[in-house]
């Protein structure tokens, strides 16, 4: 199960489409986990995108699978992170040598498309203009509005915030600017009455 | 275009002839009050009584949006148009009574741009004229590429070029000289908006030349001068009132 339809939400729960190529001479694909069958399918339906392609990868406990099959479509430039923190420095020199016409896109789990997205805004390019495909784990990036620390990959509904304890209930009310959803404390009027969690769309 | 909006009555202060083809006209308020603020690349729609016929012919501001005193307009003659700009260029005195609506902007600038880049053809000058007061008072990030036909035919080439010497770029017809657009939208840094004003030709060949460079759409943005051909004419009855 590597695509999965979110059920309809409020307006605030970002909406995630299909990549696919789009004119242009430099292309920025960032993708974690199962979001390389994404990237693999632009460069099916355009085999010549990836030769003007900067693609930067985050495994995420996948081993080298993904990584070898992208190696193997002969991208510009491929670098392969560790994590999406490791990447951010290189991400944001690719987007302040860029020019217009850059074309970004974002495959995988929402916390790194959300990231990501934060970036190009930051950099100038309207997030209309960003092409995002959900890929793999339905985890979320939550920040808890109390603490307003970040838990990453919330799989569970309630969970436990990372920072200060409290259990959240998790919304579907999103921060672009945060890149995060909103985590709310789930027992404030009857501290200890919280519900058995329950894993995301389950 | 501004169909309901509020109304102004003004005296014409000035008229002066820019060139051969452009007159400049200036407006205040004829209560004494001052106008109001507008935001650069708005247009303001002149109320013309031409004998029986009322014209309705919209503007771009030209004045610093911030100046409440007075409203200034290009207008250049179109002896092939609907005939506003004639009336404009043979009627229109200083001393003059007129209308106008109340500022609309179809033209805005994007302010989460991090650089504006600006083209115009001939008369579509006058939004960005506003524009580059506004810019310039916020120090806003600029660059204006200007086409016109001859030197002599250059409105306001002279107060640009001599106000913003490294912002502003001149390309005159006669001397062949062109906008090389390709090479400029290519090397705009990320986060620029470009804006055209100009006839339609122009605006055709920049918003396609953008799209094919992969240019958002969010990112381009484009201002006809030429009114669009009017509709035809239709009554409309009033179901409440039952008036037709």
């Amino acid at each position: 199960m590597s695509k999965f339809t979110f059920p309809e939400s409020i307006k605030s729960r970002p909406v995630y489409g299909t990549l696919e190529p789009r004119p242009g001479k430099a292309h920025l694909m960032i993708a974690d986990a199962e979001g390389a069958d994404a990237l693999m399918d632009v460069a099916k339906a355009d085999p010549g995108v990836m030769a003007k392609a900067h693609v930067i990868y985050i495994p995420k406990g996948t081993g080298t699978k993904y990584s070898d099959d992208l190696a193997a479509l002969k991208p510009a430039i491929l670098h392969v992170s560790p994590s999406y923190g490791a990447s951010v420095p290189r991400l944001r020199r690719i987007l302040s040598d860029a020019h217009m016409g850059l074309q970004i896109y974002l495959a995988g789990t929402e916390g790194l498309m959300g990231q990501a997205m934060q970036e190009a805004v930051s950099a100038g390019i309207p997030h209309s203009a960003i092409q995002t495909e959900h890929r793999g784990s339905v985890a979320r990036r939550m920040q808890c509005v109390h603490c307003k620390g970040i838990t990453e990959d919330v799989m569970t509904d309630p969970f436990v915030c990372s920072h200060c304890g409290l259990n959240l209930f998790v919304r579907d009310h999103y921060s672009r600017r945060l890149a995060a959803f909103q985590g709310v404390c789930i027992d404030a009027e009857d501290p200890g009455e919280v519900p058995e969690p329950v894993e995301l769309y389950k | 275009m501004s169909a309901g909006t509020e109304k102004i009555a003004v005296t014409v202060t000035d008229v002066v002839a820019v060139n051969d083809l452009v007159k400049r006209f200036r407006f205040v308020r004829s209560d004494g009050g001052p106008l109001p603020t507008f935001s650069g690349g708005a247009h303001t729609v002149i109320e013309m009584k031409d004998g029986d016929v009322t014209r309705l012919n919209p503007y771009s501001l030209m004045s610093d949006p911030r100046d409440q005193n007075a409203y200034t307009i290009s207008v250049r003659r179109d002896d092939q148009g609907r005939g506003g700009s004639l009336f404009m260029h043979r009627n229109v005195k200083p001393g003059d009574q007129m209308v106008l609506s109340y500022p609309v902007n179809l033209f805005s600038l994007d302010l989460r741009a991090k650089k504006h880049l600006m083209l115009a053809g001939g008369i579509g000058i006058t939004p960005f004229l506003a524009q580059i007061k506004q810019l310039s008072a916020m120090n806003g990030r600029f660059e204006l590429h200007y086409s016109v036909r001859t030197k002599a035919l250059g409105s306001y080439v002279d107060e640009l070029t001599g106000k913003h010497p490294e912002h502003v770029h001149i390309y005159y017809d006669d001397q062949k000289q062109a906008i090389d657009l390709e090479h400029l939208l290519d090397g705009q840094p990320l986060g620029t908006h470009v804006y055209v004003c100009g006839p339609k030709g122009m605006i055709n060949w920049v918003l396609d030349t953008a799209k094919r460079l992969g240019w958002p759409d969010e990112a381009v943005h484009s201002e006809e001068f030429l009114a669009p051909q009017s509709g035809k004419p239709f009554e409309v009855y009033l179901a409440q009132s039952k008036r037709l």
